[in-house]
């Protein structure tokens, strides 16, 4: 089937294009008599030649044509498909992205507002430390007025005594005489012989 | 120091028992205080005694000059050259110490020391003596001694036993007084 085909489109071929040369040929001949006339043999021999070529032509590429361009559109269809399909699936994505998005924004705001807050707790315990660190050294700074006060106090107390009792003594060392003195030793003998006991353990 | 008490003891023991048996407690008393006197108040002749790198005849020959010098008895010079030999001169001092309180006891008697702020006279030593007596059951020995800072009145020590008649005394009282009422 393929060998006669074959040998058919070489006929065709040939037909084609050796045809026309011998109609032409033949139709010169009768060109050197008389007037030019339309050669309608010609002509319809064209025109079945053409027609011939068409016929062939379809006969011989239109199954190769057609199915050329059936792949073709099935390809174009597949790509259209997959195009299709990687669009869906980039509309997915963005729609996932953007549902991330969404949800960074979210967590973003939420971390934010987290913050926010953890620093307003921060802000109002380190507000309350330093109001109880001030009380605190205000209490400690009383105390310790009150205390330097009753230590200044006491220390004035105990100069004064100590003053009064030193100017005592220089009074007594002033004034008493050898008489007075042996009084106050007679005075020492007498309750040393009177009391039962007046010693000191030393 | 308990070594040095031990070996004071023993050798007032010794001292005590020969005064006994020559019936001279005070008498050594007396010398060895003497020589005592005489030993703490030269430094040369603490400097001669105690000095190993002298020869012993020589410190020998040292105390047998002072002995003579104050008018000691044989005994006692012999008591104070077997110290040199025995090289426990250095203990003197704990000796007669120990000495002096076992004759006291013997004599069932008491050592008081009286510092006043003016000299005690006689009738004040006598009254002293018998209230002290009186107190403690015993005789007294009183040995006295002034010191200006008491003011006045006068102060008792027999042993561990402190009366203080003292101005000073009073005063610091006082004072102790009235800042315990201010505090």
């Amino acid at each position: 089937m393929k060998a006669l085909r074959s040998v058919l489109s070489t006929c065709i071929a040939l037909g084609i294009t050796v045809g026309p040369q011998i109609v032409l040929a033949a139709g010169g001949g009768g060109q050197g008599g008389g007037a030019p006339s339309f050669n309608w043999g010609n002509w319809g021999m064209q025109v079945f030649n053409f027609i011939i070529f068409i016929g062939f032509l379809l006969w011989w590429a239109g199954p190769k044509a057609k199915e050329y361009f059936q792949a073709k559109r099935e390809e174009l269809l597949e790509e259209l498909e997959e195009a299709k399909r990687m669009r869906e699936e980039a509309e997915a994505k963005v729609e996932e992205y953007n549902a991330k998005l969404e949800a960074f924004e979210e967590e973003r705001e939420e971390l934010l507002e987290e913050y926010e807050e953890q620093g307003e707790r921060e802000k109002q315990r380190i507000i309350e430390e330093a109001q109880e660190q001030v009380e605190k050294m205000r209490k400690d700074a009383e105390k310790t007025i009150e205390q330097e006060k009753k230590k200044a106090i006491a220390n004035i107390e105990q100069e004064a005594v100590e003053m009064a009792v030193e100017i005592a003594r220089r009074r007594a060392q002033d004034e008493l005489d050898q008489t007075t003195q042996h009084e106050l030793i007679d005075a020492f003998v007498s309750d040393l012989a009177d009391t039962s006991d007046s010693s000191q353990r030393v | 120091m308990a070594n040095d008490k031990s070996v004071a003891q023993r050798y007032a023991q010794a001292l005590f028992e020969l005064g006994q048996e020559h019936d001279r407690l005070e008498g050594f008393e007396e010398e060895i205080e003497a020589f005592l006197d005489a030993f703490e108040s030269s430094d040369m002749l603490q400097h001669t005694l105690l000095n190993p790198g002298i020869e012993l005849e020589e410190r020998h020959r040292v105390v047998r000059e002072v002995v003579e010098h104050l008018d000691l008895t044989e005994m006692t010079r012999n008591f104070l050259l077997l110290l040199l030999d025995n090289d426990r001169v250095g203990q003197l001092r704990e000796i007669v110490e120990t000495y002096r309180n076992r004759v006291d006891q013997s004599r069932d008697r008491i050592r008081a020391e009286v510092t006043s702020a003016v000299p005690l006279n006689q009738s004040q030593q006598r009254a002293l003596k018998s209230a002290l007596s009186d107190r403690t059951g015993k005789e007294v020995v009183l040995t006295t001694e002034v010191d200006e800072s008491l003011i006045g009145g006068a102060v008792t020590r027999i042993g561990s036993l402190v009366f203080d008649g003292s101005v000073r005394n009073e005063l610091d009282r006082l004072k102790d007084n009235i800042l315990q009422e201010t505090a």
